[in-house]
């Protein structure tokens, strides 16, 4: 199975933003400033890609599904589960 | 990761700075945003001092915020809802927190003066998006309807899949605005087409004009409004106020005399270029058969390439009118990149029950939401 949690971590570090280097899985990634609005959509269109369809923002509670690394990994294997 | 910014409120002497940011947005020509700022938000009769946060860096403006002042209604109770809106930063100072800290200070400021939420209904595709990770809510979709004659369906589909491609769609909205400042002018009418088929098609019984009639328009929302719904006031000095933009251009079509029976307002950009996209920003009558009559015959003048109007919370046989007439669902599909318009909220209190004036927001059909409840119309 595709591992997720690193090469999410590898995408965010590939936007060079600022403090990549201390995202730990539990980090707040939007609440905490370590992404800001750009690197943040860029971040959602990565997500929607390994979803592998179009996704609608307003179907789900995005603040708590995609806060973390943690749970941005179970959010696309949660979907990856039901689209299989 | 403060780096030396600092957001501070909105003073007048700012208001030259809000103007020139504001060149990446409202408008690339600093005068015409001068008077939008304005109209918006000093002659707006819901407003107290101008409310627009700003990410100075020195005594550079990088970045700001601004919450447009609106009051609603639920039966005779009035209370202000206001909205976000405005929201930019300059390139060069992206990814660097600002938007969550301009966001922060902004709704800190509209929680301390008693409102229990702030709306959006004018966000990008980016802003929503933001939004949504910062504990706003999508409430439900605005269900933007569209009709456009068959011949431009395919350039319409063609612009849309333009649009949706990120940085082809910001190099897009760059050339759009250089081209509307560049053609803008003495001889530029964006309803020019419009009212030249208009006038040719002779119908003595719709009056058409630029500019509103309050009385009138105020007195027609009286006898038809429902007063079991969250609805924008609409008053003669809402109506005095509300279509004076300078950004927007409007065309008011007016059934019935001596008393108004109905009207229809279309909106759209005043410096756009080229065959423009018309919104129908208001329409009021107190019978279907008005209604039709005035969708019909701004529908059968044409004069536009695309004609748009909010779906959301119009009454069933509005929408069955405007199905019949060619009317489908302009945003079948959302995605990240291109999600649906959406009412869109924060609550700023906590636990929040999501009620105003005793009814529930969350409930679509609780509202009545036009366009021109949008600061972008």
């Amino acid at each position: 199975m595709k591992n997720y949690r690193n090469e999410l971590i590898a995408f965010i570090r590939g936007l060079e933003v600022p403090d990549a280097g201390v995202i730990d899985d539990d980090t707040p990634l939007l609440e905490s400033g370590v992404l800001d609005s750009l690197a943040f959509f860029q971040l959602a269109l990565w997500i929607e890609r390994q979803i592998g369809g179009k996704l609608d923002p307003a179907t789900f509670d995005l603040q708590q599904e995609w806060r973390t690394v943690r749970s941005i990994v179970a959010f696309i294997e949660r979907w990856q589960t039901v689209t299989r | 990761m403060s780096l030396g910014y600092e957001i501070v409120r909105f003073t007048p002497e700012m208001t030259e700075r809000v103007a020139a940011l504001q060149t990446h947005l409202w408008s690339p020509n600093i005068s015409r945003n001068l008077a939008y700022f304005k109209w918006k938000y000093e002659q707006n009769p819901y407003a107290g001092p101008p409310q627009i946060y700003l990410a100075m860096l020195g005594e550079e403006a990088v970045g700001m915020r601004g919450v447009f002042a609106a009051r609603w209604q639920v039966g005779d109770q009035e209370f202000d809802l206001p909205s976000t809106c405005d929201f930019v930063i300059l390139p060069e100072h992206r990814d660097r927190g600002l938007a969550k800290r301009i966001m922060d200070v902004a709704l800190a400021d509209v929680a301390a003066a008693g409102c229990p939420f702030v709306l959006n209904l004018s966000g990008s595709p980016l802003t929503q998006l933001i939004s949504l990770g910062m504990g706003w809510r999508s409430l439900w979709p605005l269900d933007l309807l569209g009709r456009c004659p068959p011949e431009r369906q395919l350039t319409t589909r063609l612009k849309s899949a333009v649009k949706s491609l990120r940085p082809v769609a910001d190099a897009y909205r760059w050339m759009r605005r250089r081209m509307r400042d560049a053609w803008s002018g003495p001889g530029e009418r964006p309803f020019a087409r419009f009212d030249d088929l208009a006038a040719a098609a002779r119908d003595d019984d719709i009056r058409i004009t630029s500019s509103p009639e309050p009385d009138g328009m105020a007195r027609l929302v009286a006898q038809g409004v429902r007063h079991d719904r969250i609805r924008h006031v609409r008053d003669r000095a809402y109506f005095t106020w509300r279509f004076l933009n300078p950004l927007v251009e409007y065309r008011f079509l007016y059934l019935g005399r001596p008393e108004l029976e109905g009207y229809l307002v279309l909106a759209t950009p005043r410096h756009s270029t080229g065959v423009p996209v018309l919104k129908v920003a208001d329409l009021w009558s107190l019978r279907p058969e008005t209604e039709a009559r005035l969708l019909d015959a701004v529908i059968g003048w044409g004069g536009f390439d695309v004609l748009y109007v909010w779906g959301a919370t119009l009454a069933e046989r509005t929408r069955a009118l405007l199905v019949a007439r060619g009317f489908r669902e302009a945003e079948p599909t959302a995605s990240i990149a291109a999600p649906r318009r959406a009412l869109m909220a924060k609550a700023l209190a906590d636990p929040c029950d999501w009620r105003v004036g005793g009814i529930s927001m969350l409930d679509m059909t609780h509202w009545d939401l036009r366009m021109i409840d949008s600061d972008g119309v």
